[in-house]
């Protein structure tokens, strides 16, 4: 069998709220666990689309560093992710590089109206940020 | 003993208040309680001497949501507590780690009071919203230095209050950061350029004033001010931004820490504590609020992704908080936000 990760994840939380947490002796334990299960719900989600979320960002990203080479500014080129190389690890690492230099063109084009259309859309890519990564427990 | 189980701390605590009250002193129920992710927590209800009394145990956990030292909190108890300010009975600090495998504090027991403001009825929103930002108020016109928080916290300059809670929890944000914060990064820099002007008076800083940090009778008010680990002298300001963080009402967006709103808890604030809003440094505490909050969920983050805690409370602070402090700032921050979140605005 080649398992599903992120439904076994979710079948196992589903067992651990329904048969173990009430058969727990005290309500810290049972509160405790009950919050453990619902994050592993969260993790299964992350495990199915984690990756996709996260090259969603990467690309949005690429797209600002784009617009602001072409707007002049000192931008060092990104790492580009083969297909075959998508591991969480890897888009993650990929994502946090990225992510620092994000920080670095905004503080950047906020401090100048020469580039408020490329400040705009940086914060239009934060919300978007916000909006996919967004965690309902 | 590193971590006491249950068994431990009933009969090591059983053995200690003997001692201290020299009494016979026996643990009759004890149960840990959930959520209090900065310290340990611990019911204890004892049978001393023949008289039922109840007590909570405050124990260093070997990580915490918030990095602060016990004697402080234990010493804003002690000072508080003859205050018309409501706070448990501070009743011993043990800073000696060999009893329980850490330092703990032992406070009387407030009991049948609950701490869930989401029970209340509309009545019941409204006579403890009205208690609580009257005694937030209170405390904002006390005189720390007559309550003697001098013996408990440095005093700092009406000029640097908010200047140096910025740098702590600036420094707080970029030491456990395990990813980088754009949306932090882009707050920072906004409260750097805009700080406020200088704190009207000083005044004793809970840090921590929220609903879920009191205790209240269902029908009849509030009993206790709990939680005051994060307590030091400060700008008022500063604790009435975080009683009206987004981040408390959950669900009702325009009601204050789902009691009042804003508008009317801002007033009542006003009213007790004597001093006047202004809007466009009060603007500027909430940003750092929001700030705060998110140095407290990215650090409770780290404490567990490094393995120091593993509380399953630091993991869901560390990625649920995280995402929704995260909406609240891109909501005051962002041009192009439509303001979902309640409270005043510049």
């Amino acid at each position: 069998m080649i398992p599903y990760p992120a439904s076994g994840l979710k079948m196992l939380a589903e067992r651990v709220l329904g048969t173990v947490v009430p058969a727990l002796g005290s309500k810290y334990a049972m509160s405790d666990t009950a919050m453990l299960a619902m994050l592993m719900v969260a993790l299964a989600d992350e495990m199915e689309s984690g990756v996709a979320r996260r090259l969603q960002d990467i690309e949005a990203m690429a797209d600002l560093f784009q617009v602001g080479r072409e707007a002049g500014l000192d931008i060092a080129p990104t790492e580009s992710i083969a297909t075959g190389q998508q591991t969480l690890s890897l888009v993650n690492e990929i994502h946090d590089a990225m992510t620092a230099q994000l920080i670095t063109l905004h503080a950047l084009v906020e401090a100048s109206d020469d580039y408020r259309e490329l400040n705009l859309a940086v914060w239009r890519y934060l919300q978007a940020n916000a909006e996919r990564h967004s965690l309902v427990l | 003993m590193t971590q006491p189980t249950l068994e431990d701390v009933r009969r090591e605590v059983a053995t200690y208040l003997a001692d201290k009250w020299q009494a016979s002193v026996a643990v009759v129920a004890i149960e840990q309680i959930f959520g209090g992710a900065s310290r340990e927590t611990y019911l204890l209800q004892l049978d001393v001497d023949g008289a039922s009394r109840g007590v909570v145990l405050r124990r260093d956990p070997p990580s915490s949501l918030i990095d602060t030292e016990r004697s402080l909190e234990y010493g804003a108890y002690a000072a508080i507590y003859p205050t018309s300010i409501p706070v448990p009975e501070p009743l011993f600090l043990e800073n000696d780690a060999s009893i329980l495998g850490a330092p703990f504090s032992i406070m009387g027991e407030v009991a049948n009071a609950i701490s869930d403001v989401a029970v209340l009825s509309a009545d019941g929103r409204q006579r403890i919203g009205l208690q609580k930002w009257q005694l937030l108020g209170k405390l904002a016109a006390m005189d720390p230095i007559e309550l003697g928080f001098d013996d408990v916290c440095r005093i700092p300059e009406l000029e640097r209050c908010a200047a140096e809670q910025l740098a702590y929890w600036r420094s707080v944000i970029e030491t456990d950061e395990i990813h980088p914060q754009p949306v932090a990064a882009a707050a920072l820099r906004w409260l750097e350029q805009n700080l406020p002007a200088p704190a009207q008076k000083l005044a004793v800083v809970h840090g921590d004033y929220r609903s879920g940090n009191f205790l209240f009778e269902p029908e009849g008010g509030i009993t206790a001010i709990l939680d005051w680990e994060m307590c030091h002298l400060g700008d008022p300001m500063e604790d009435l931004a975080w009683s009206l963080d987004p981040l408390w009402c959950w669900g009702v967006p325009d009601l204050a820490g789902n009691l009042l709103p804003y508008d009317q808890a801002i007033s009542i604030w006003e009213q007790a504590s004597g001093l006047i809003l202004n809007r466009r440094d009060f603007y500027w505490w909430r940003v750092f609020a929001a700030v705060k909050g998110l140095a407290i969920w990215i650090s409770s983050s780290e404490d567990f992704h490094n393995g120091a805690g593993k509380q399953s409370i630091l993991a869901y602070a560390g990625w649920a908080m995280t995402d929704r402090q995260n909406r609240i700032l891109l909501d005051y921050l962002s041009p192009l936000s439509t303001h979902q979140f309640g409270g005043p605005r510049l």
